[in-house]
């Protein structure tokens, strides 16, 4: 079936069937890298984007619950998250990288929602975002900085 | 801290595998579902009829025996007869779509003749166990001997009796094995994620006929590994598959596929005896540990004895016997993981050093400080060293370390609180691939490069050497570059043991002086004068009597016409003793943990962590704290949360789901307290970041536990049933 939404603030389209998974569709159709399935089960964050205001993991979302959503990757944030982004490089808060997008998502989830976010509860949001390489100190004091 | 964060944070950094030629295939391995089996029949021809699919592989397409290994070489590409492992590829499929590979992968028919897996590595050991090697499953030993430890443990005041077991801790980065084969007219390009390109493509060499120098190997930048891409991952099966598809294939395991076949840290089975005189002097050490490499060696050999070389700790033993044991089971692959082998003996040494100071009753910083290695050697195998002035000055820093508030002590939780403090050799036990070549080169862009093969995989050598490039030359980052991570540059050696960092910031500063009078000369031949009249400063050269603002002559306009470039070689420091690889350079750390048990559940938390690293000045401080924070994380996960349990030769887990690795809300503040100065006799200067708080934090936590309940842990991690029980014993 052909689902439509908006991808990154332009109308968008695929052809699927309505159970397959979001994240292998977005990244295939769309060239969107930051999509990324690292564990297919929910359990890591790679893949997050933004559906409607809300982080979700693509792997797990399908693609016929997307019809007529508003949809961001982090291949859309960069403007919106700009705040972010800069207090994560200042803080050395990001080693790899490869879980960066999904955690830019997450963090653009809580950014998006307000002033009334506390940056322990943006912490808390962010247990789904697996870093193996950082320890998350960096990312805490990021958080701290923004949302503090 | 690495460069290029907002590409990261964006999705517009690309990694090794993002990007395929167009119209490259798709990859997939067909994997043994057994862990020990004979393949009696494999027939891939339906497969290979499939419509869209351009190559089958099978151990047909290697040559006869061939076997490779980081050291030891004993693995096949694909299996070759029989499957060693849950999850050994046994064929590989390139076809145009991922549905056309998976049903060509269906259609491979395989016979399994199932053997009985050997599955406990003091079973594998024994008389009676089926050999899963020509040699047996002996696949490493390593004994030392120093004074009769039978006799002094019997005349000693104190002895304390210990044993630990030490998880199969899963390096679970995010990036999972893949690449991109590309095949041309008699050569290959491959991209795929590994610590050393020249290894790479050597090993890729000798299995398909290629010379070396028709092989290109891109291996950096890594989206993570922490030893586990290490070994060669999917590039020997990608080579296969696109040199006899002759199209560029694409392959990239799913998590399934790596928690089933990558490699894994060895577990460890560790029984000590120690003990001290009355007055708290150390006496004797009797080691002995039992470690599984499962199927095949992998760097199995050298975790052995970069983790028996560690036993001995940071101290001063009148006797030693140390034994160590390297086992072949049907357990997966175990290989090199941070902390290296070192960590599991570590934690344990630290529990008795704990358990020791307790009986002797001496406080137990104060035990450590009292029983401290001569900081100008011998090593703890007897062998000559780098003077370490690092482990005095560190006791008493961990001393003077500010009480912290651990948190409520109440009813429900009891706090505790653990130190360690530790050395492991850093690069290579003698006769490893410790030497590196590199270049210095200014380019047509106008930016002074490094040449190396280390690679990035998010520790921070790319900021490091920039900033040391900067520091060299007395310019900007504009005016600086860096060619990194492939064969196209002079072989640097492997990018592990904690050298990768420390190498390229020596490579730079080895070299800055020939390149500045290589710069000075061309500076001299373009503008007159001589090569001394001329400095480097941002931008350019400068008249070194006359510094105005702006450079005499430009970078780019400086590398017209020119080729200013200098090889740098880096030669190994090392130590030989006869029949041991001993470690000449060693890394220093202290560190301190606090933890909450939770008497309802046997939970344990972190509540605060304490680093102090020695490695000398940090080049980018946030690289550096990242490393220690980093690798706090894991030593956690190690000490509380991780173990990919396995039972008959199959994981307890297939996933993420049932591994627990350390969330942001897993982990407590770290604080780093960094030993900046070392010996000035240091001929070294600097020492590698990557492990060392891990192989510190780990035991610290261990010791921790200790404190609350007691006892010292049997195993790791420790499990909140043991510590209810423990707590129910107490009552």
């Amino acid at each position: 079936m052909r689902i439509s939404f908006t991808l990154n603030g332009r109308p968008a389209a695929l052809e699927a069937e309505p159970f397959e998974r979001l994240a292998p569709l977005l990244s295939s159709n769309f060239d969107l890298k930051s999509v990324r399935t690292a564990c297919g089960i929910g359990r890591c964050g790679a893949c997050m984007v933004l559906v409607d205001g809300k982080a979700v993991n693509a792997c797990l979302l399908i693609a016929g619950k997307v019809e007529g959503a508003e949809i961001f990757t982090a291949e859309g944030l960069e403007a919106v998250a700009a705040p972010l982004i800069a207090a994560l490089e200042a803080h050395g808060a990001i080693q790899c990288g490869y879980c960066a997008p999904g955690l830019l998502v997450s963090l653009a989830a809580s950014l998006l929602a307000g002033d009334r976010v506390r940056a322990e509860d943006v912490e808390a949001t962010l247990t789904g975002n697996l870093c193996r390489c950082t320890g998350y100190a960096g990312i805490r004091a990021a958080i701290a900085d923004v949302f503090g | 801290m690495s460069l290029r964060v907002a590409e990261k944070l964006s999705g517009r950094f690309r990694y090794l595998a993002d990007d395929a030629p167009k119209g490259a295939l798709v990859g997939l391995v067909l994997r043994s579902a057994h862990p020990h089996a004979r393949i009696s029949r494999l027939d891939t021809r339906a497969a290979e009829a499939v419509p869209g699919v351009h190559a089958v592989v099978t151990t047909a397409d290697v040559p006869a025996g061939f076997r490779f290994g980081l050291r030891l070489k004993d693995q096949p590409v694909l299996a070759d007869g029989v499957v060693r492992h849950l999850g050994e590829a046994v064929a590989a499929v390139a076809a145009e779509t991922m549905e056309i590979a998976a049903a060509a992968l269906a259609a491979i028919d395989v016979d399994y003749e199932i053997l009985p897996p050997v599955t406990d590595p003091h079973v594998a050991l024994g008389k009676e166990a089926v050999a899963l090697h020509d040699g047996g499953n002996l696949c490493h030993a390593f004994d030392y001997l120093k004074g009769d430890v039978a006799v002094a443990l019997e005349a000693s005041a104190h002895t304390v009796d210990l044993s630990l077991d030490t998880p199969r801790q899963m390096h679970v980065a995010l990036e999972l094995e893949g690449g991109v084969a590309i095949p041309g007219e008699g050569d290959l390009v491959l991209r795929a994620p590994a610590h050393d390109p020249h290894h790479v493509r050597h090993v890729l060499s000798e299995l398909t006929g290629l010379e070396e120098e028709n092989i290109h190997v891109v291996g950096s930048p890594i989206g993570g590994s922490y030893g586990g891409k290490e070994d060669l991952h999917v590039q020997p099966v990608l080579a296969l598959l696109g040199l006899k598809a002759r199209r560029p294939v694409r392959l990239v395991l799913s998590r399934p596929e790596a928690v089933a076949a990558g490699i894994k840290r060895h577990p460890f089975s560790i029984r000590l005896r120690a003990g001290c005189n009355a007055d708290g002097r150390l006496t004797a050490l009797d080691f002995d540990a039992v470690a599984d490499t499962g199927a095949y060696a992998s760097h199995g050999p050298e975790v052995l004895e970069t983790a028996m070389e560690c036993a001995p700790g940071a101290y001063d033993w009148p006797s030693v016997r140390l034994a160590g044991r390297l086992a072949y089971t049907n357990n997966g692959i175990s290989g090199a993981f941070r902390g290296f082998g070192a960590v599991q003996t570590q934690s344990a040494l630290e529990l008795a050093i704990d358990a020791l100071a307790d009986k002797a009753g001496v406080d137990r910083i104060a035990f450590r400080r009292l029983n401290l290695a001569a900081a100008e050697g011998p090593g703890p195998l007897g062998q000559t060293m780098v003077p370490m002035l690092e482990l005095e000055p560190l006791g008493e820093a961990l001393a003077a370390l500010p009480a912290v508030p651990v948190g409520r002590p109440d009813e429900r939780f009891v706090a505790g609180t653990g130190v360690a403090l530790i050395r492991k050799g850093e690069g290579f036990g003698g006769g490893g691939p410790n030497g590196a070549l590199g270049r210095l080169a200014l380019g047509f862009d106008g930016r002074i490069r490094l040449e190396t093969s280390l690679t990035e995989m998010g520790q921070g050598l790319e900021a490091a050497a920039l900033a040391a490039l900067r520091q060299a030359f007395g310019v900007d980052g504009r005016d600086v570059g860096l060619r990194i991570g492939e064969t196209a540059v002079g072989n640097s050696g492997p990018t592990s043991a904690s050298r990768g960092t420390q190498i390229a910031v020596r490579l730079v500063r080895k070299g800055a002086e020939t390149m500045r009078q290589a710069l000075g000369a061309a500076a001299a031949r373009k503008l007159g004068g001589a090569a001394e009249d001329y400095i480097s400063g941002p931008g350019g050269m400068f008249r070194a009597d006359d510094r105005r603002n702006r450079p005499d002559i430009g970078f780019a306009a400086l590398a017209e016409g020119e080729d200013i470039a200098v090889d740098v070689e880096i030669e190994p420091i090392e130590t030989h003793l006869d029949g041991l690889a001993c470690h000449t350079l060693f890394t220093a750390c202290a560190a301190r943990a606090f933890i909450l048990v939770d008497r309802w559940t046997g939970r344990i938390t972190c509540t605060g962590i304490d680093v102090l690293p020695a490695c000398g000045m940090p080049l980018v401080p946030a690289a550096f704290d990242g490393q220690m924070a980093g690798g706090a994380a894991q030593a956690l996960g190690f000490c509380l949360t991780e173990d990919l349990l396995a039972t008959d030769g199959s994981f307890a887990a297939r996933n993420l789901d049932g591994y627990f690795v350390p969330t942001i809300a897993d982990m407590p503040p770290v604080r780093i307290h960094p030993l900046v100065e070392l010996d000035a006799r240091d001929p070294v200067g600097l020492r590698g970041a990557g492990e060392i708080g891990l192989n510190a934090v780990a035991p610290a936590i261990a010791c921790a536990v200790r404190d609350v309940l007691g006892i010292p842990p049997l195993r790791l991690p420790v499990d909140p049933d043991w510590v209810l029980d423990v707590l129910e014993a107490r009552r």
